[in-house]
């Protein structure tokens, strides 16, 4: 079912709602809603991605969709669409796009939060390359329990993880997701498997160089932020972090390859390197210990760094990420230098 | 500056065992013990349909420890290259992600490796000392080992045995800790569970001892535990003074299909009521565990099991039905009586559905029935715990509260995983007419994530240590005691009226019986 409603001068939140409640009568058994998943979008070229994404998603957990499209005048379209999984079960997949350009931020948080749906979480994907100075995004903050962002990719990488850093310190009772940071967690992963070998764990103590090549900035960025979060090192320039003693870790930091992906991520001591090198088959990465002691080369599945498969651990995990605003505070401190 | 001076010290636990900083906060499910997984009947159809697929997909998932081997042990003729072949073969067509990819295949399979052998031949045995040793130095195994029994249950005893006579048992291994799955049937009844299990003593502790049944793996199983414990609305009426009844229902609709010869001598009671059902009974009726650790959990669940009485063998068939199917349709399609299965005695008085009423007799649950009931070639497949709720007490809408339904929580485990509770409204209208609806929760909506393979998460689990879903000695021979009874009356007597039940049909006449004396129903299939 789909319907166009827009043209009057107000959007009609009422025709909306009542464009739902016929399509949920329609499919007659129980129906299944998980979560109320709200999109901005203010950049064109965004608009068919992150919809097909929130398409995606909204089959897959049950969700009524609402996305926020400043690019386009005072509008709104309703598409419901429905999928048997089980004998008594439906799921209701339910879009409203509303175009907002025009409406003020009050008008907007006003009518997610009539369009709602009650008692569930209230998820929103900003996919804004500003990521937090808007006056909609504050408004809407308070009507939302995890907010999602993706800073990889963005022009100003650096500004964009500052501004999420600024705003976790705020303390907002929200959850805080950034896709980018997320996109990292296996290769977190595998740097830490070389160390769980406890003939290795010391040398983390006697790492003297960090090489990451990726495609784009936040990525790198990111492991360096969660590299020297853990092992409490400190920038002590723009390519050098230290650790408490003092010494110091040069950081080399390489673009290549595709946007978003990383590429390889090495850490040296004066004997040993431990790298991790995406194959040619691009989900799957070689693990290598090189050195005074070798280890056999190990491979690994690179899994689960979809954006679909990153958006629903975002709001599956419900608890705050002490580590992530950890890498991110290390980060704003080492963007103070000049490079 | 000296390194060797100055560089700061990685921090470590209490114990003085270094700890990896970067573990910190990061989300893993990867196991960090490793180990050389030893597969006893490596050439049988569990290994190839279930257990190397799990492994593989343990493998993918990056679950498995980074330092880990296999070893397939069986009487077959093979080379190390011919059982990776097999292996391949058997991911290929088993793996719920589909065919070997490369190249996670070749990194896989170069940690297997094969020993012909026979299962009585302690020399045959002896050769897996040096694939330790192999393991270790090429793959970092760290001398764990991990033994599983997927034979024939007549041979865990010589095997347990053999693994002592060559050396291979946990004493023995001075480099890391030894560990042994064990399939079901433990034993076919009381007495060979006995005997079983003095032979697994000798060699293992039962810390080192994993019971498998694989249905305590299935999600949903796992899932009673949070329904019952990670919510408060439902354990302060969990108890006999609003709970009228349970019934634990385990029905199939295929026949024997090619496991005539073994049914024939195992029965419904043997091979699902004594294992599973009474695995699930322990989980909705124990009481709450002081911690999630395995033994805290384990002991709860033998203190309920210990708490129901035997049936006294002279009521037998007063709490008691059995059935035995006869032809009938299931699907649209004809399906031949059990009596003319492949490999069944044509005067077979093997039970294919069984129904059992039990008391526990606890301060929660003294007089609650709780009916259990398994069966093949029933009308549907559906495993579920029902807990009936008992009728309101006081009449409040006029002569129709009579039809007022009692509130059902259904558990529901396959197919349709999730959560239903039956509840009352009000029917729109004038009048005061009630009537039951559901509120459903079902996984697949709820979550959206495809929940592991049961032999998954418990191949996963024993490599951890975890033994929370393993079953523990003291609970499976209470479970025999309790089904003891039942079977040797069974055994005894000839039941004249099978086959008493169509195929397709919802059980024999006497499991109705079994409950209306009781004024209750079973629920429909």
């Amino acid at each position: 079912m789909e319907a166009h409603l827009s043209g009057a001068a107000t959007i009609d939140l009422a025709a909306i709602q009542e464009q739902l409640k016929a399509a949920r009568s329609r499919e007659g058994a129980a129906t299944a809603t998980t979560m109320n998943f709200v999109v901005y979008i203010d950049d064109r070229s965004l608009h068919d991605r992150a919809l097909e994404r929130a398409e995606h998603f909204a089959q897959k957990y049950p969700a009524r969709v609402v996305v926020l499209d400043a690019t386009r005048a005072k509008s709104a379209d309703v598409a419901s669409s429905a999928r048997h999984v089980t004998e008594s079960a439906t799921i209701n997949a339910e879009r409203i796009e509303l175009g907002i350009a025009g409406l003020s931020p009050k008008e907007v948080s006003s009518s997610i939060n009539s369009l709602r749906v009650g008692d569930i979480p209230d998820v929103l994907w900003w996919t804004s390359r500003s990521l937090a100075k808007a006056a909609l995004f504050d408004e809407m903050l308070p009507l939302m329990d995890v907010l999602i962002v993706d800073s990889s990719g963005l022009d100003l990488a650096e500004t964009a993880i500052c501004e999420l850093s600024a705003f976790a310190q705020r303390g907002h009772p929200i959850l805080l997701r950034d896709l980018a940071y997320m996109r990292l967690s296996p290769w977190q992963d595998m740097v830490a498997q070389f160390f769980d070998d406890p003939n290795f764990v010391n040398e983390l103590t006697r790492i003297e160089r960090i090489e990451i090549s990726s495609g784009s900035a936040a990525e790198a960025c990111y492991l360096i932020g969660w590299l020297a979060s853990r092992l409490q090192w400190t920038p002590c320039s723009r390519f050098e972090l230290c650790d408490s003693t003092g010494r110091h870790i040069r950081v080399l930091d390489e673009r290549r390859g595709e946007m978003r992906r990383v590429l390889r991520v090495a850490l040296s001591t004066h004997e040993q390197t431990f790298a991790a090198e995406l194959t040619d088959s691009a989900d799957t990465v070689c693990l290598t210990v090189t050195g005074t002691k070798s280890v056999a080369k190990r491979c690994t599945p690179l899994h689960h760094i979809d954006n679909m498969s990153l958006l629903e651990k975002a709001f599956l995990f419900s608890s705050r990420d002490e580590v992530f605003e950890a890498s991110l505070r290390v980060l704003c401190d080492l963007f103070k230098f000049d490079r | 500056m000296p390194e060797t001076a100055t560089a700061q010290k990685a921090p470590a636990a209490g114990d003085g065992h270094v700890v990896n900083p970067l573990r910190e906060g990061l989300e893993s499910d990867r196991i960090t013990d490793p180990c050389t997984i030893v597969f006893f009947g490596a050439s049988g159809d569990l290994f190839k349909r279930m257990l190397l697929p799990a492994l593989y997909n343990l493998r993918l998932g990056d679950i498995l420890p980074s330092g880990f081997a296999i070893v397939g042990y069986s009487r077959t003729k093979f080379s190390d290259q011919q059982f990776r072949d097999y292996c391949k073969l058997s991911v290929d067509q088993f793996s719920r992600s589909g065919a070997a990819k490369e190249p996670m295949w070749s990194d896989f399979s170069e940690r297997i490796s094969y020993i012909t052998g026979e299962f009585t031949d302690t020399s045959d045995y002896r050769q897996l000392q040096q694939k330790f040793a192999e393991n270790e130095k090429k793959f970092g195994t760290k001398g764990n080992v991990l033994f599983y029994l997927a034979t024939p249950p007549q041979v865990f005893p010589t095997i347990v045995a053999q693994i002592k006579s060559a050396g291979l048992d946990p004493p023995s291994n001075t480099k890391g800790w030894t560990r042994i799955i064990i399939e079901k049937p433990f034993g076919t009844d009381l007495a060979s569970a006995r005997s079983l299990q003095a032979e697994v003593e000798k060699v293992f502790d039962e810390s080192q001892v994993y019971r498998i049944d694989h249905y305590l793996g299935k999600e949903p199983v796992q899932d009673i535990m949070a329904l019952r414990f990670a919510n408060m609305i439902f354990e302060p009426i969990w108890n006999r003074r609003y709970i009228d009844g349970v019934q634990i229902t385990a029905a199939e609709t295929l026949g024997v299909e090619l496991r005539g010869a073994y049914y024939d001598h195992a029965g419904t009671l043997r091979d699902m009521i004594q294992n599973h059902v009474i695995n699930l009974l322990a989980l909705v009726a124990m009481e709450p565990p002081v911690s999630g650790d395995a033994d805290a959990i384990r002991n709860e669940k033998f203190k309920v099991l210990s708490a129901i009485e035997p049936i006294a063998s002279d009521e037998v068939f007063q709490r008691t039905a059995r059935g035995q199917y006869g032809p009938g349709v299931i699907d649209g399609k004809p399906v031949a009586a059990y009596r003319s299965e492949k490999d069944v005695a044509p005067d077979s008085n093997t039970e294919t559905y069984a129904a059992v009423e039990l008391y526990i007799d606890n301060w929660r649950w003294a007089g609650v029935p709780f009916y259990l009931r398994s069966g093949k070639r029933l009308a549907r497949k559906i495993s579920e715990i029902a807990v009936r709720f008992s009728a309101i007490p006081h009449r409040l809408f006029g002569e129709r509260s009579d039809e007022i339904e009692a509130n059902v929580l259904v558990m529901k485990i396959e197919p349709d995983e999730g959560v239903t509770l039956r509840f009352n409204a009000k029917v729109p209208g004038p009048k005061n007419h009630i009537r039951g609806v559901n509120m459903d929760f079902n996984y697949g909506t709820g979550f959206g994530i495809e929940s592991s393979p049961a032999y998954e998460r418990l191949i996963g689990d024993a490599i951890r240590g975890d033994a929370t879903l393993f079953t523990r000695w003291d609970a499976v021979q209470r479970a025999w005691q309790i089904v003891t009874p039942i079977l040797e009356t069974w055994q005894a007597t000839t039941d004249s009226s099978f086959p008493n039940y169509a195929a397709g049909g919802q059980g024999p006449p006497s499991a109705d019986r079994l409950l209306a004396a009781d004024g209750h129903a079973w629920r429909r299939i």
